[in-house]
């Protein structure tokens, strides 16, 4: 009997003495939460924030979940600050928010530019939030307004940005950064980041729109100095910060034959790696890449399947893909915005001067003397020799 | 370390034997004193060599004797055989028995009456001599008994299909047909006050711990019961941790894995009447090793009793961890699960909690309902009680289906355990944690895994770790605990049994 009453007044200290009292208070049947997919964030003019947050309708209330009904359910309230704008929620809401299921954070361009560290902290500190939630920035539109605009059909819009992701690797020109990347690099100083973009866009049935229907474009790069919006990098530049990066998984690359036909080689695998040095003539940075391809389609009426048209394919892919590389070097010394994690690689390389680099990072970067070698292999070519135009 | 606890051991002044006319002279008076208000007690005079002078009493209880192994062996000898012709008196007889002028193998000399009347009460037809105040005791028991059959709780695919029945001279003859060895030890202990039921206590002498044999008969020499009718009193009364859910004792009804066990090391105990045997000591891998384990390829053996592993957490954790996350840590769910879980959720009255312990009960009933009633009634009530009532429930919106399925599979995986007396510790646990579970989520299901855990390290079964081998210095015994590697691996018996014998095979 003592021994029954010594485990009961542990397991009541255990409860006592860890807080659970707290816990307790956290429970709540899994029917009555507002189970959150997509978190949009735009701030407004009289610094207040505009938070919008959406779930599945048949998920919430089954008698949305009829023929016809809208897919989605929508909250949106406002506040000073994010915590403020997620509790003002509950004073209409039926449920309460929960934020376990948060797969995509969305901002706006405008909130975009003025910075989005201030409320990445609320994100970080509430222990709901996954840190494999991807962020987003809507290109040239407020989040809560491409959520009402895009949130129509019958297919959930983070369902569907889901799929988009997923199918997104086709072209690198866009990647996915989860949140748990985005804090690590807001964390560091002096660095800035990109963050993937999507770009709305009204459905063109033939040449005309259809009204109220909009496609989402999944591909591009914003980059921030610190946290503030700065530009957009475009199609070419986004594949180069791929490729520096190594996010790229799949794409294209578009070359001439000798016969200045067009080959379009696939990339089945990139691997790259950044070793960076100093000597006396300053800081030196190699980047090596690495990438194998197929050949997807040829337009060449010549045998372009020989030791020397493979060496000519593999130089001609190589050239395009350094010039990408390089161009994006050159963009990013220019603009003195280090989105590669270049401080990160010297600083990991020489702990010493980490403190040094820290502080002189905006002086060193644009001076940074970068060599660019690219090896590929051609591996496949499907077992057909001969180009289709050729017969 | 051995331990045996004498609480609880029997207060003689309120248990008084019951069974003790060691006072009373061994005389036929005294004897129907005893039994003669029975209907079954039979008694006949005869005369020896049809001599009227030499009358003798003769006494069995109808029912428990073979009347014709009575009549061919014992009275036409003693009426008939030439050699009785000669004798004056009941010495003469006596002594010519005594020499073995009756044929019978089964015969004792008698002296005592309490000694008399256990071997009438066990089915013996007694020949008195009541002048001489002697009788002779001839072992012609009849009753019937049940034919060896195949075992019936536990299932067997490839190996032998024989079980124990309640005879346990035909259980001992049976481990001695398998075990062939002069080494092997059956040793008999009657327990019971009223019902003096014996127990046959079989070890191998070269292998088996002294100490471990010798601790083992002590604990049943100081059982103090009026029956050993049913197998808990006997269970319960020797175990170390008696407030443990936990088997300490495996049973069997398989005499292959008794014996299997017993040149393991280990002590087996056959009790007359119970169709079961006990192993001791018993330990928590052992209640989950099925005997088919070492009928089977390695590597399917293997997959099996891992799967059977997973399976006890399983059928112990998964309602209390569904509670948790559906409850409390609604994150941890992956998002379209938690969807699909919301979905079916919809419209049910109850919290998740008061659904589980609904369905666990429910269940619990429905296994209690088929154990009770006739295995053909048995086979209608789940049929009605599971998917006529289950489904029912789900559509009345009683209940979600998420539930339904979370439940179903705690008891599919609860009847993977290959010992019911685990399963049902289980059992009694799974609730336990379900409430720690509804009340602080994770936390409360950490807490009770860890006092259970907790429960297992301080346990021990005749001073072997309750969790052996996966604690202690028991490397030896790890190729056959949560995989079953091959038989060439396993070169030693158990560490943990400190046999005599140590190695199993060159």
């Amino acid at each position: 009997m003592k021994r029954v009453l010594l485990i009961f007044f542990l397991f009541s200290q255990f409860i006592i003495l860890t807080g659970c009292s707290q816990l307790m208070r956290n429970r709540t049947e899994i029917d009555r939460i507002f189970n959150t997919r997509i978190i949009g964030i735009d701030k407004l003019e009289e610094n207040k924030i505009l938070f919008t947050i959406t779930t599945k309708a048949g998920a919430t209330n089954s008698q949305n979940s009829q023929e016809g009904a809208k897919a989605s359910e929508i909250l949106v309230t406002e506040g000073a600050t994010v915590f403020e704008a997620s509790r003002n929620m509950q004073q209409y809401a039926h449920k309460k928010p929960h934020y376990g299921h948060t797969e995509f954070v969305l901002f706006g361009e405008d909130t975009a530019k003025e910075g989005i560290l201030p409320y990445l902290d609320f994100i970080s500190r509430n222990l709901e939030f996954r840190y494999n939630a991807k962020i987003y920035i809507i290109r040239g539109d407020k989040a809560n307004s491409f959520i009402s605009r895009v949130n129509t059909g019958n297919l959930f819009l983070a369902d569907k940005l889901s799929l988009m992701e997923d199918n997104a690797y086709a072209q690198s020109k866009t990647s996915k950064v989860t949140l748990s990347e985005a804090l690590y690099i807001y964390s560091k100083k002096n660095v800035s980041t990109f963050l993937p973009v999507i770009t709305i866009a009204p459905t063109m049935v033939g040449e005309s729109q259809s009204e109220g229907n909009y496609d989402l474009i999944f591909k591009d790069y914003a980059i921030f100095r610190k946290d503030k919006l700065e530009d957009y990098l475009g199609d070419e530049l986004s594949i180069g910060v791929n490729f520096v990066t190594n996010r790229i998984q799949s794409g294209i690359i578009l070359i001439d034959a000798k016969d200045k036909k067009k080959v379009s080689m696939e990339i089945i695998e990139s691997k790259t790696s950044i070793k960076p040095y100093m000597d006396e003539n300053g800081l030196k940075c190699t980047i090596n890449v690495k990438f194998n391809t197929n050949v997807a389609e040829t337009l060449s009426k010549q045998d372009i399947f020989t030791e020397d048209g493979f060496q000519f394919l593999e130089h001609q892919q190589e050239a395009q893909v350094k010039k990408e590389i390089e161009k994006v070097l050159s963009y990013a010394q220019e603009k003195n915005m280090d989105f590669f994690g270049i401080l990160t690689k010297f600083r990991i390389k020489y702990p010493m001067m980490k403190d040094e680099l820290d502080e002189k990072w905006n002086e060193l970067f644009p001076e940074i003397k970068f060599e660019v070698k690219v090896d590929s292999n051609v591996n496949r070519t499907y077992l057909i020799k001969d180009a289709a135009t050729t017969q | 370390m051995y331990k045996f606890s004498t609480k609880g051991k029997a207060n003689d002044a309120v248990f008084e034997e019951t069974f003790d006319y060691a006072e009373l002279e061994l005389s036929l008076t005294n004897i129907k004193e005893i039994l003669g208000s029975n209907s079954d007690f039979n008694h006949r005079q005869i005369f020896i060599a049809n001599n009227k002078h030499l009358e003798v009493s003769f006494i069995y209880i109808d029912g428990m004797v073979n009347s014709q192994l009575i009549s061919d062996y014992v009275i036409k000898p003693l009426m008939q055989a030439d050699q009785f012709e000669k004798c004056k008196c009941e010495a003469d007889v006596i002594n010519l028995i005594d020499e073995g002028t009756v044929y019978f193998s089964g015969i004792k000399k008698r002296t005592n009456i309490n000694d008399v009347m256990s071997d009438i009460l066990t089915g013996s037809a007694t020949v008195l001599f009541e002048k001489c105040s002697l009788a002779f005791t001839f072992e012609t028991k009849g009753f019937d008994k049940r034919p060896v059959s195949e075992p019936a709780s536990e299932n067997v695919l490839k190996g032998a299909k024989d079980a124990f029945n309640e005879t346990l001279r035909v259980n001992t003859a049976t481990c001695r047909r398998k075990i062939k060895s002069p080494n092997l030890v059956i040793e008999e202990i009657t327990v019971g006050r009223q019902t003096k039921t014996a127990i046959a206590v079989c070890y191998m002498k070269n292998i088996a711990n002294d100490n471990l044999v010798k601790e083992l008969k002590k604990r049943l020499e100081n059982l103090s019961v009026d029956n050993i009718l049913t197998s808990g009193y006997l269970e319960e009364a020797i175990i170390d941790d008696k407030a443990s859910a936990f088997p300490q004792i495996q049973y069997t009804e398989r005499p292959d894995r008794f014996c299997t066990s017993v040149l393991d090391g280990r002590v087996g105990l056959i009790i007359d009447g119970l169709p079961i045997a006990y192993i001791a000591p018993g330990t928590l891998l052992q209640f989950v090793q099925a005997p088919e384990d070492y009928s089977q390829h390695f590597l399917i053996s293997s997959t099996i009793r891992y799967m059977r592993f997973t399976s006890l957490f399983v059928t112990l954790l998964l309602p209390s961890f569904y509670i948790s996350i559906t409850t409390f840590h609604q994150e941890m769910i992956p998002t379209e699960l938690t969807f699909s879980i919301v979905a079916a959720k919809q419209g049910v009255p109850f919290p998740m909690f008061v659904e589980v312990l609904l369905m666990l009960i429910a269940f619990e009933l429905l296994v209690e309902a088929g154990l009770r009633l006739p295995q053909t009634i048995g086979q209608t009530v789940s049929i009605v009680g599971a998917l006529v009532v289950g489904q029912a429930a789900v559509e009345a919106k009683l209940l979600s289906p998420a539930t339904v399925i979370i439940v179903a599979t705690t008891a599919i995986t609860s009847f993977t355990m290959p010992n019911q007396d685990l399963s049902n510790a289980l059992r009694f646990w799974r609730f336990g944690l379900a409430i720690a579970s509804s009340i602080i989520g994770m936390y409360g299901l950490t807490v009770g895994l860890f006092i259970l855990v907790y429960q297992w390290c301080r346990m021990d079964s005749f001073g072997i770790p309750y969790l052996s081998p996966f604690i202690g210095d028991e490397e030896i015994q790890l190729q056959d605990s949560l995989f079953r590697l091959p038989f060439s691996t396993m070169k030693h018996r158990p560490n943990s049994l400190h046999a005599k014998n140590k190695r199993l095979m060159k």
